[in-house]
């Protein structure tokens, strides 16, 4: 499993994602640059210039024209991936943390940060896939925490945008109807006096992952609220994803930035750590990165993952063979009955 | 007796595996229904058209 090196930001990567079909990888980081990748060999597809500020978050619509992405600088951007331009834009009184179009590709949430007095919230807008269209001004629905509700770390949709599922700094999961944003639920999933450091839906959309300071990585039914699986390890999380075609998850972090110092990268635990997604075991390292890893990502067709590190660097992996051949006894039992 | 433990500790280990992916698999073939009642089964993503690079 030779990995491939991407060299295209000087700051720590903040979000990977892979566009519907998995051709293509964007990124974003502490900096200005937006890089769109070609996922099979690591070479730059080019980059879409223009954000103010540091980027946290980049998503596509589901069929590949437009990008949007979500930044310091205040802004949620809609860009023509073809010609790497800004074709919209919205202005927020804080940091744009997250971006994601729903299944359909017909609306993006905008999560943008509590802070100064503002209290920030989820805004979902109609956006239409079309570069020449005129995108809606105002969102058709802002959603706020719940009275006593720690702020909104993340969100995404659920399978059919039946759902917004978000994640909270305190680290319980909150579910609101997908259509009229209308609160429905809420669930104390990670440790309290933990943040949740990442959520990233199922290949289907009908649970989810979260991952936590609390050293942990869970996974929640958007149904029920119910913590199905609990991966636990030795370190603070930074980011979990679902793999499809193998049952597993991936979990990435390590010590914190500010405790680096002390330690070398050898004890710093920077490696991307798979557990068998049903049973919770761990059942392999990577490692690779020298420092903690921010993100991690898996292929839609389950051929490979990548991992963005706080050194500023990406890694792709594709799978061995011997990566597919490993199973568990019963595994292969229950699949010849 | 270390071996008799070890293949009692073992075979609970097994059964206890094979539980959970019954009910994994339970779980999924429910979900898989419901999304197919809903009109949201997305077609398989299409295989890998290049190689693992060596």
């Amino acid at each position: 499993m030779r990995p491939i090196l991407l060299q295209g930001h000087e700051r720590p990567l903040t979000q990977l994602k892979y566009n519907r079909e998995g051709d293509l990888l964007f990124s974003v980081a502490r900096d200005k640059t937006i890089c769109v990748w070609y996922s099979h060999n690591g070479e730059r597809l080019g980059t879409l210039e223009g954000s103010g500020g540091a980027n946290f978050s980049v998503d596509a619509d589901p069929t590949t024209t437009i990008v949007a992405t979500g930044s310091a600088d205040q802004t949620a951007r809609l860009w023509d991936i073809k010609t790497g331009k800004t074709i919209h834009s919205w202005n927020f009184k804080t940091t744009v943390k997250r971006v994601e179009f729903s299944p359909d590709g017909t609306k993006l949430i905008v999560l943008s940060e509590k802070m100064m007095g503002y209290p920030g919230g989820i805004s979902v807008f109609n956006v239409k896939a079309d570069v020449n269209a005129t995108q809606e001004t105002e969102p058709i629905m802002d959603i706020k925490p719940e009275e006593g509700a720690d702020k909104f770390s993340f969100a995404v949709w659920s399978y059919g945008g039946k759902y917004i599922i978000t994640a909270h700094a305190d680290g319980s999961l909150s579910k609101y109807d997908g259509a009229t944003g209308e609160f429905i639920a809420s669930t104390q999933i990670h440790e309290e006096k933990f943040p949740i450091t990442d959520l990233q839906p199922s290949p289907d959309k009908t649970y989810v992952i979260t991952s936590s300071k609390d050293k942990t990585a869970r996974l929640t039914d958007v149904d029920s609220l119910k913590l199905l699986k609990t991966y636990k390890t030795d370190t603070s999380m930074n980011s979990a994803c679902i793999t499809s075609k193998k049952d597993f998850v991936i979990l990435g972090g390590g010590q914190d930035a500010k405790d680096v110092t002390t330690t070398s990268s050898r004890d710093g635990k920077f490696e991307a750590r798979f557990y068998h997604k049903i049973f919770e075991d761990e059942v392999g390292r990577v490692k690779g990165h020298f420092g903690p890893l921010n993100c991690v990502v898996a292929h839609p067709n389950g051929g490979s993952y990548a991992s963005g590190g706080e050194e500023g660097y990406i890694r792709i992996h594709h799978f061995d063979p011997s990566y597919f051949d490993f199973t568990y006894d019963v595994e292969r039992f229950a699949a010849k009955e | 007796i270390d071996a008799m433990e070890a293949s009692e500790a073992s075979r609970e280990l097994i059964m206890l595996r094979k539980r959970l992916l019954e009910e994994w698999t339970a779980w999924r073939a429910q979900t898989d229904k419901k999304l197919e009642e809903l009109g949201l089964v997305e077609p398989e993503p299409a295989e890998s058209e290049y190689t693992t690079i060596e």
